[in-house]
C-alpha cells in the first residue's frame, strides 16, 4: 500500500509551533512580496478566504475579524519541512519527498497493521516537530491523494482497504480534485458526462485514452487500484529553472529592471549549479500591471548561448541582451522574470572549437568559490555589480515576517 | 588523394586524477606514529543533539530558573522527542505563553515549579490551557 503524508496548512502550522497564541485564530501567510494568500488556517478558510486571493481583497475582513497576517518565511518553512521528512524517513519505509509538505511512502506492512503505523507516524511527526499531518493510505498514489484530502477534513487518517470505502469516496470526489486532472480536463470530462471520480473509474477505456492520452489512462488505472506511478525516490533534476517576482511598486527605469533581471539570473544560475546542469537558452520576460487602465504590455525574448553554461556573468550578459529587445520606455512594469531552459548535465558539454577551453576551468573555480562563500555567510554576501548595489532588497516587501527561529542565532525563540 | 578525416580531441579538464594523500607531509620517508590512530575531532553537535529533527534552541529571558543555573541570555537545547518525567525542566506553553519550568507529576497532579524563591508553583488543573513543548537537555551558559 502507498501512504501519503500531507501537512495540514503547512506554513500556518510552522508559524503556530513558535507562536502558540495563533492556535484557533484565523491566520494567513502571504506570498513573496506580501501579494497573495498562499496559506490559510481552518478558521481563515471558514471566512471564505481562498488561496491565491490578493491580500488587498480582504483588507476589511482582516481588520474586522482580527486575522493574523504573516509574510512568508521560507527559510523557516524549508527547515521545518526537512525535519518532518527526517521523521518520516526514520520509519525506514521507501520514501518519496513530493513537495515541501507532502511525502509518499511505501507502507509494506500487514493490512491489519496499517492503522497502527499510520497513527504512529502521525503522532511522531506532531510530537517531534509540532506539525499536524493527515494520512491517506491506498493501493495507488492517486487514491492516496483522494483519501488524504478526506482525512484532512475528518479524522486525520483514512485507509482505503476495501471496495466500499473507495467507491463512496470516489463518488464524493469531483473530477478536478483528482490528481493530475485540472480545470480544463474537468470541462472536457463534463462534456463526456463524467462529473466525479467514480464515473471516471467506470468510463470506457478507449474514451479516456482518446481524450486524455497516456496520462489519463494512468490515472484511470490508478483509480481502479492498479499502480501506474511508482515511488520516485531519486528526484530528477529540473528541466528548466525559473526565477521571477512581482514588484512591490512599479518600476519604469531601465537600470532598475536591469538590476532586478541580473538578480533573478544570479539566483537561477545558483540553482542551476546546484543540480550540476548547464543552460542553452535564457528567456527574459517583463509585464506591466493587469489591473491598471493603461494597456497591458507583456513580452519576452530568448537568447541562446553557443556553449551551454552555468557561469553567471555570461548569463547576466545574455539576460541584458534579451531585456534590451523587449524593454519599452515610459511604461510601468509590475513583474519580471528569467527562465533558464534546455538544461543538460554539465559533464556532457561539447566544447566549441573556437573558444579556448582553459578559460572554463577558471570560471568554474570562480563560481564554486562564490557559491561556497554565499552558503557560509549570508545569501548574496558576494553579488554581481549588475545586480545593483542595493541588491534589489527593495523588491521584497515583507512587512510581517516571523523570525528565523531555527537557522539564526540572533533570531531564536525567546522564553 | 584520399580525404582523411581527423578526430580532434579536447582535454577533459573536469576530471581530476585522484592520487591518495597522506595526512601528514612526508618528510624524508619517516611516517608519523599517529597515522594509524587518527580519529575525527570532537563534534559538539553530536554530543548535544541526539534527535536533530526534534531539537530546537531557545533563548532565556527572565530569572525564574536561576537556582537551577538557568540565567538570562542562556541558550537552552530543547528536545521535543523526550518524555517529560517528574522533576524534569521543560518548556511549557501556558495560556499561549512560553515558559521554562520544572514539571512535577507526583500523585496524579501536575504542577510547574520555578527555581527561584520569588516565584510560586503553578498548579495545572484540567481547565487550564497547558501544553508541554519540549524537554530541556542542555543549558549553554557563557562563562565570560
Amino acid at each position: 500500500m502507498f501512504c501519503l503524508i500531507d501537512c495540514n496548512n503547512f506554513y500556518v502550522s510552522c508559524e503556530r509551533v513558535f507562536n502558540p497564541k495563533l492556535k484557533n485564530k484565523p491566520c494567513i501567510v502571504l506570498s513573496n512580496n506580501d501579494g497573495c494568500v498562499i496559506a490559510r488556517s481552518n478558521e481563515a478558510k471558514a471566512l471564505k478566504i481562498k488561496t491565491g486571493d490578493p491580500v488587498f481583497l480582504h483588507k476589511n475582513l482582516i481588520i474586522e475579524k482580527g486575522i493574523e497576517v504573516y509574510s512568508s518565511n521560507f527559510v523557516l518553512y524549508g527547515d521545518m519541512s526537512n525535519r518532518v521528512m527526517e521523521v518520516i524517513k526514520s520509519f525506514e519505509f521507501e520514501t518519496e519527498v513530493y513537495s515541501i509538505d507532502e511525502a509518499f511512502i511505501k507502507l509494506d506492512v500487514p493490512l491489519d497493521k496499517l492503522q497502527f503505523y499510520a497513527d504512529e507516524i502521525k503522532q511522531k511527526i506532531k510530537r517531534w516537530t509540532g506539525i499536524p499531518v493527515s494520512l491517506g493510505v491506498a493501493p495507488t498514489k492517486t487514491l492516496c491523494k483522494i483519501a488524504g484530502k478526506i482525512a484532512k477534513k475528518e479524522k486525520g487518517v483514512l485507509i482505503f482497504d476495501n471496495e466500499k470505502i473507495i467507491e463512496e469516496a470516489l463518488e464524493k470526489t469531483p473530477t478536478e480534485d483528482i490528481w493530475s486532472i485540472g480545470p480544463s480536463y474537468s470541462r472536457l470530462l463534463r462534456r463526456l458526462n463524467i462529473y466525479n471520480a467514480k464515473q471516471f473509474k467506470y468510463a470506457d477505456d478507449k474514451l479516456i485514452i482518446k481524450h486524455l492520452k497516456t496520462p489519463g489512462y494512468r490515472t484511470l488505472l490508478e483509480l481502479r487500484a492498479t499502480p501506474a506511478y511508482p515511488l520516485d525516490t531519486s528526484p530528477q533534476p529540473r528541466k528548466s529553472i525559473l526565477c521571477s517576482r512581482s514588484f512591490p511598486y512599479e518600476l519604469s527605469s531601465f537600470e532598475m529592471i536591469k538590476n532586478a533581471i541580473a538578480s533573478f539570473t544570479s539566483r537561477a544560475a545558483e540553482k542551476l549549479r546546484n543540480q550540476h546542469s548547464v543552460a542553452c537558452y535564457l528567456t527574459v520576460f517583463i509585464a506591466t500591471s493587469r489591473f491598471k487602465e493603461e494597456k497591458y504590455y507583456s513580452n519576452s525574448a530568448t537568447v541562446g548561448v553557443t556553449i551551454p553554461t552555468d557561469y553567471t556573468p555570461d548569463l547576466i550578459s545574455a539576460a541584458e541582451m534579451a531585456l534590451k529587445q523587449i524593454f519599452l520606455k515610459d511604461l510601468f512594469y509590475k513583474r519580471a522574470g528569467v527562465l533558464l531552459s534546455s538544461l543538460s548535465e554539465k559533464k556532457y558539454i561539447q566544447q566549441d572549437i573556437f573558444v579556448p577551453s582553459n578559460s572554463s576551468d577558471k570560471k568554474n573555480r570562480a563560481m564554486k568559490a562564490l557559491d561556497e562563500i554565499n552558503k557560509q555567510l549570508d545569501k548574496d554576501a558576494i553579488f554581481f555589480a549588475a545586480q545593483g548595489v542595493e541588491r534589489c532588497r527593495f523588491l521584497y516587501k515583507q512587512s510581517q515576517k516571523s523570525p528565523k527561529y531555527t537557522t539564526s542565532w540572533e533570531e531564536l525563540l525567546k522564553i | 588523394m584520399k580525404n582523411k578525416s581527423e578526430t580532434i580531441f579536447l582535454p577533459d579538464l573536469e576530471k581530476k586524477a585522484e592520487t591518495p594523500l597522506f595526512a601528514v607531509p612526508i618528510q624524508a620517508g619517516f611516517p608519523s606514529p599517529a597515522d594509524d590512530f587518527l580519529e575525527k575531532t570532537l563534534d559538539l553537535n553530536k554530543y548535544l543533539i541526539k534527535h536533530p529533527a526534534a531539537t530546537f534552541f531557545v533563548k532565556v529571558q527572565g530569572s525564574s530558573m536561576e537556582d537551577a543555573n538557568i540565567f538570562q541570555g542562556d541558550i537552552l537545547v530543547v528536545d521535543r522527542s523526550q518524555s517529560a518525567e517528574d522533576n524534569t525542566i521543560i518548556i511549557a506553553v501556558l495560556n499561549g505563553e512560553f515558559t521554562v519550568k520544572r514539571i512535577k507529576t507526583n500523585k496524579n497532579k501536575i504542577s510547574l515549579e520555578a527555581a527561584n524563591k520569588s516565584f510560586s508553583p503553578i498548579e495545572i488543573s484540567p481547565d487550564i490551557d497547558f501544553e508541554i513543548w519540549g524537554v530541556v537537555t542542555y543549558i549553554i551558559h557563557k562563562a565570560r
